[in-house]
């Protein structure tokens, strides 16, 4: 398992070449010292009582196994018992998170230790990590470019090494789109497969929990501590563990069928750029004997209004329950109950964030429910039915989409404040795939940004076995 | 917008929705939807948890004391309700 950046560590924890506490020590300065605005607060006393733990298992002459020592970032809208969980947001700037979220709560019994809790647009309101009441979050490679959003913090450490992994949520490319701008890897598995259970919830029906990280191998073994069905989230599915014997270099090129979507690539916004770069990487799998397959499939325009209009509902509902009774930031002396309402969630949300939740009650209003939320629904029906035919390999299907993350560039902080309309419809390649739970790996495999690659789902293996053989090959 | 903000309980101040309503003229737009084949993804019923009361834990209980936003000594303070 020597490419994976995970495995290394650890035999270097094993040797005796450094102590966890070191590391641990190390990523936490490397975390204070980053000028990206990537986090928002360190976890460091949490994060060394743990590494003492795993120096004392090394000390008494046992091996490490599983993410045990292994430190990583958590984007912040995930709650850890004790501590500060803020989405980003003035409202909850004093959050301090009663349990663990499930996710987490796996990862941390798997050995691994969260040092940091990371910056991300509001709520996960954002494509570009500007909506943060933190500042936006620079990119890794070019620090006038936004980090892209909105799980943009955690994208960031992966990219410069402050965390050796991180875990963002995906609910229309939040994890796909951050890592293409950073050039890392960043998966959204099968929706279900891991626990929403501790993460605040956004589009509860696309809402996923995923990984970024430097290697294919390092993907999935963060998403095998992840994953598993939980009680305390009815949408839970069980999952067989990602077996990593299966990955192989000598992949059968010429048995993989791969779709693209014409309405994709022949869309007007897309970046000459992009293009270039997609086209590339389809040449080199061809060049393999990959067989590449023109798909059609619902325009850009389309998804992203079927996603907006079920995210604004969603989150609308979601964040009714964030008005300052119980916990938040309270306006307070105001003269009744509704004017601390109407203050608390006034002063307390971003911009962006009040206009999705005032557009998503007006989905839901009379007049606007039926023409427009459950015709939105209707039309994500039509999205999965679209799916279960292209994957459907008794009818000529693919093994697999592949598409860019994003028809653009990483645009310069301060662009989509002015222009959030661009902001929403780049999301226009990723939103689709969340409408259909669908299992996407967004993968560093190109130039500028990354490709995804979609398969059917519950197919997250098959993705990272054919991920694993395209980085060894490129 | 007076509606919208009270059904939305936000003080919307200068928030303009207009940009995020254009998708809801897209949407009327789309004809001839092909459901066929479609699935429901979200929830299995078959595997529902039992119904049981856990209490919260001391340190639990404690965070969520410390996270309510006004205290008068032991009594935690809500809004007037009633005028």
């Amino acid at each position: 398992m020597s490419d994976s950046t995970i495995q290394e560590i650890q035999t270097k924890l094993n040797n005796k070449e450094m102590t966890c506490t070191e590391l641990v020590q190390e990523k936490i300065a490397a975390v204070k010292a980053s000028e990206k605005n990537a986090n928002n607060s360190t976890l460091e006393n949490l994060a060394l009582k743990q590494a003492a733990v795993v120096d004392e298992k090394i000390a008494s002459g046992q091996e490490l196994s599983g993410l045990e020592g292994i430190p990583f970032g958590v984007k912040d809208v995930y709650l850890l018992k004790g501590t500060i969980a803020t989405a980003s947001s003035n409202i909850l700037k004093n959050y301090r998170s009663p349990y663990t979220a499930t996710s987490i709560q796996n990862l941390i019994d798997a050995g691994a230790i969260p040092i940091v809790k990371e910056n991300c647009d509001q709520f996960g309101h954002g494509s570009t990590n500007e909506n943060s009441v933190f500042g936006a979050v620079k990119n890794a490679h070019d620090g006038s470019k936004v980090a892209g959003g909105s799980s943009g913090g955690s994208a960031v450490n992966v990219a410069v090494n402050s965390t050796v992994f991180s875990v963002g949520g995906d609910t229309g490319g939040s994890i796909r789109q951050p890592a293409g701008y950073n050039k890392v890897f960043g998966l959204k598995p099968t929706y279900g497969r891991v626990s929403r259970y501790g993460l605040m919830a956004y589009t509860s029906s696309s809402d996923c929990v995923g990984p970024f990280a430097n290697t294919v191998k390092d993907v999935a073994l963060t998403l095998n501590a992840m994953s598993g069905r939980d009680g305390k989230d009815q949408t839970t599915i069980e999952s067989n563990k990602i077996d990593l014997n299966n990955f192989n270099k000598d992949y059968d090129w010429a048995n993989t069928i791969v779709g693209v979507y014409k309405t994709f690539i022949n869309h007007p916004s897309l970046n000459a750029e992009v293009k270039a770069g997609f086209d590339s990487l389809l040449n080199q799998l061809k060049e393999k004997g990959v067989k590449v397959k023109e798909l059609d499939f619902f325009d850009g325009d389309t998804l992203t209004a079927t996603y907006y209009i079920i995210a604004l509902a969603e989150t609308a509902s979601n964040l009714s329950r964030i008005d300052g009774i119980a916990y938040g930031n309270r306006a307070m002396d105001k003269d009744n109950l509704a004017s601390t309402y109407l203050d608390t969630r006034g002063e307390g949300f971003s911009e962006e964030t009040k206009k999705r939740i005032i557009a998503g009650n007006q989905v839901l209003s009379v007049g606007y429910s039926d023409e427009i939320y459950k015709k939105a629904l209707e039309v994500r029906k039509g999205i999965d039915a679209k799916f279960a035919k292209d994957f459907d390999k008794s009818q000529e299907g693919v093994d697999f989409v592949l598409s860019p993350v994003s028809p653009l560039l990483a645009p310069a902080i301060g662009d989509s404040m002015k222009d959030p309309l661009t902001m929403y419809l780049s999301d226009m390649y990723t939103v689709g795939f969340s409408l259909g739970g669908l299992p996407t790996l967004s993968a560093p495999f190109v130039v500028p940004n990354n490709v995804q690659i979609t398969a059917k789902k519950g197919a997250d293996e098959s993705i990272l076995k054919f991920a694993y053989a395209v980085e060894q090959a490129l | 917008m007076d509606k919208l903000e009270q059904l939305s309980n936000i003080r919307a101040g200068e928030v303009n929705i207009s940009q995020i309503t254009d998708f809801f003229e897209t949407i009327k737009g789309v004809k001839d939807i092909d459901t066929k084949g479609s699935s429901e993804h979200i929830v299995n019923s078959d595997n529902l948890r039992e119904d049981a009361v856990i209490n919260a834990s001391a340190e639990e209980k404690e965070l969520i004391m410390g996270n309510f936003p006004g205290k008068q000594g032991t009594y935690l303070v809500v809004p007037k309700v009633i005028q």
